[in-house]
């Protein structure tokens, strides 16, 4: 069960993922389910005429039961623990024993091609499909205990699903993943961050369910240790396609990676071989393709405090628009330091950005930076240059006038050291 | 408005100023909406649910492997001992979950990703473990009146909120 529907990952509107491919997969998932039904439903009627046998006390020893289950007909297309090839595993990803069974995975599958085609091409996302449904199908039934179900075939596109997951999961663990919650409000959409939620989300119920299926009597006829198998090798999968790529960790989506390799040498050539600026002007560029990538403005943030003296008021002014109040909550280090930096160098802060940042944003940089006693005097700054900032809100205003005067209280005397 | 400093005996720390700050700053945030506070209810029953019927099956699991296996079990995979673990677990969690994560961090976990906060309504801050666990005993003990009472008010508060003088603000996103 998924608690909230990823969506997306929290991206721009031009590179959110599209439906067109998926449809490609689904197509071909529904074909074959229409090619095999009759082999499906001559399985149906095996097992129906073997439940009847061995009412009749027919098949009398295991053996026997073992040998009639073992010409199944739908084991000439998937595989089972006691019986399997690897074509055969790689076929199983496209059977389906029903109608519901393969609705419901037509929905993942539509929905985990979509997501994915946001980063990688659509042919490696349907390789991954392939190669981590049949490695998850495989440890299934590796893993399964014997004499449990030795001719129960697994099969599913279950397994390649969660091989997709696990892709998402790798490429986007940095990163955060808008959540659609089917409560009806237009609060519909959260975005939360992928490494902790997306996995609690997906697959540590899945984790837990699992462990069930190891015993003699299982739950339930849902294969949890293929989705599990599924999902590690979506991941290694994955890991092993960033490490071909030479994917750097801060880059999200397939836009920005292409605009890295392909464009950004030739923009930074035009900026001279100053390594500040030219480390400055390409994170400016890719935030200007993703503006909501985290990773990217936390090494802006760094590279502008560590270099603040070699930058002009525009260019603070204009890498300043992308610390938005959601990254200062998630960063407030990143943030603390470039304005520290800031004020050493004794440059002001932007005014505009000042205006846009709500108060609790400011509180939280004070709060990072009154760890240190040093840092006592940023602190004043920032809130008297906030205060400034907002001196049409009188209500504001007077709240930042009262915290202002206790602060004072206690910094006195730096401020008259450092000549304030 | 008048703000007494929290160290009353000196002058307060600039941690404490901005605590005090940020305490205020929460009372100032609107009343979160009835529709966000039974969404994040809805969220906090899934994820109760999911962790409880998750352990449960896992010592189930275990119980009949105990129980089924034909060599010697160890004494902790006992069915009466895993029973009273089963409590034990279930009985800490709530605890922790609907107690103590609302005294410490300011919200049950649906309530924190939906960017609410259950504060004091006369001084913003956050509660302690006995009034957060009085305002669950009321909640519990009041539920469907408590949520008729907020659907008659204008300010959202519940009869718990009531009773236990807290209230909830959206933190986050426009006032």
């Amino acid at each position: 069960m998924i608690l909230l529907v990823p969506t997306s990952p929290e991206v721009p509107r031009f590179h959110r993922p599209t439906w067109g491919v998926s449809w490609i997969v689904a197509l071909l998932l529904i074909v074959c389910y229409v090619q095999f039904y009759p082999t499906v439903q001559a399985d149906q009627d095996y097992i129906d005429h073997f439940q009847g046998l061995k009412e009749d006390g027919f098949l009398k020893d295991p053996a026997a039961e073992a040998k009639y289950l073992s010409e199944r007909p739908l084991l000439s297309l998937t595989i089972s623990p006691k019986s399997w090839s690897v074509e055969r595993a790689i076929f199983s990803n496209f059977i389906h024993g029903g109608a519901l069974h393969l609705i419901l995975n037509l929905i993942g599958v539509i929905a985990g091609v979509r997501i994915c085609t946001t980063f990688i091409p659509f042919l490696c996302t349907f390789s991954i499909f392939i190669v981590g449904g049949t490695l998850g199908l495989l440890s299934s039934i590796w893993i399964t205990t014997p004499g449990v179900g030795d001719y129960v075939p697994h099969l599913g596109a279950s397994a390649g699903l969660f091989a997709l997951m696990g892709t998402y999961y790798v490429y986007n663990f940095r990163f955060r993943t808008s959540y659609f919650f089917w409560f009806p409000s237009k609060h519909g959409q959260i975005s939360l961050k992928t490494s902790w939620f997306f996995f609690l989300d997906v697959i540590l119920l899945e984790l837990l369910l699992s462990t069930a299926q190891f015993l003699p009597s299982s739950f339930d006829g849902v294969d949890h240790i293929a989705h599990v198998g599924g999902f590690i090798s979506g991941c290694f999968l994955a890991l092993a396609l960033r490490a071909f790529q030479r994917w750097p960790s801060m880059l999200q989506t397939r836009g920005e990676f292409l605009y890295w390799t392909t464009f950004l040498g030739e923009k930074l050539k035009s900026s001279g071989f100053d390594p500040v600026q030219a480390t400055f002007v390409g994170w400016m560029e890719l935030l200007k393709i993703n503006f909501f990538n985290d990773q990217l403005k936390s090494k802006l943030a760094r590279h502008l405090a560590n270099h603040s003296a070699s930058f002009s008021d525009e260019q603070i002014k204009a890498a300043m628009r992308f610390f938005g109040p959601t990254f200062i909550r998630l960063f407030p280090a990143d943030m603390a330091s470039l304005i520290q930096a800031l004020n050493q160098n004794k440059q002001s802060l932007p005014l505009e950005w000042l205006k846009r940042i709500p108060y609790d944003n400011i509180i939280c940089i004070s709060k990072t930076l009154a760890t240190s006693k040093e840092n006592e005097g940023d602190i004043l700054i920032l809130v008297s240059s906030y205060q400034r900032a907002h001196q049409s809100n009188k209500r504001l205003s007077q709240r930042l006038e009262v915290l202002i005067k206790q602060m004072e209280k206690v910094t006195p005397n730096r401020l008259q050291a450092s000549g304030e | 408005m008048e703000q007494a400093p929290l160290n009353r005996e000196g002058t307060p720390s600039i941690q404490e100023a901005l605590s005090q700050a940020e305490q205020e700053h929460w009372l100032e945030r609107p009343n979160a909406p009835l529709a966000i506070r039974l969404a994040s209810f809805v969220l906090d029953l899934i994820f109760i649910y999911l962790f409880i019927h998750g352990q449960h099956r896992l010592l189930q699991a275990l119980s009949i492997y105990s129980a089924t296996s034909t060599q010697s079990t160890l004494f902790l995979l006992n069915p009466f001992f895993l029973g009273f673990v089963d409590i034990f677990v279930r009985t800490s969690f709530l605890f922790f979950y609907l107690v103590f994560s609302v005294s410490h961090f300011g919200g049950t976990l649906g309530n924190l990703l939906l960017g609410l906060r259950v504060v004091d309504d006369q001084s913003g801050r956050k509660l302690s473990l006995a009034r957060s666990t009085t305002r669950l005993l009321f909640g519990v003990s009041t539920n469907l009146l408590s949520l008729s009472v907020a659907m008659s008010r204008p300010d959202g508060r519940t009869l718990h909120d009531l009773l236990s003088r807290t209230i909830i603000k959206k933190i986050r996103g426009r006032a």
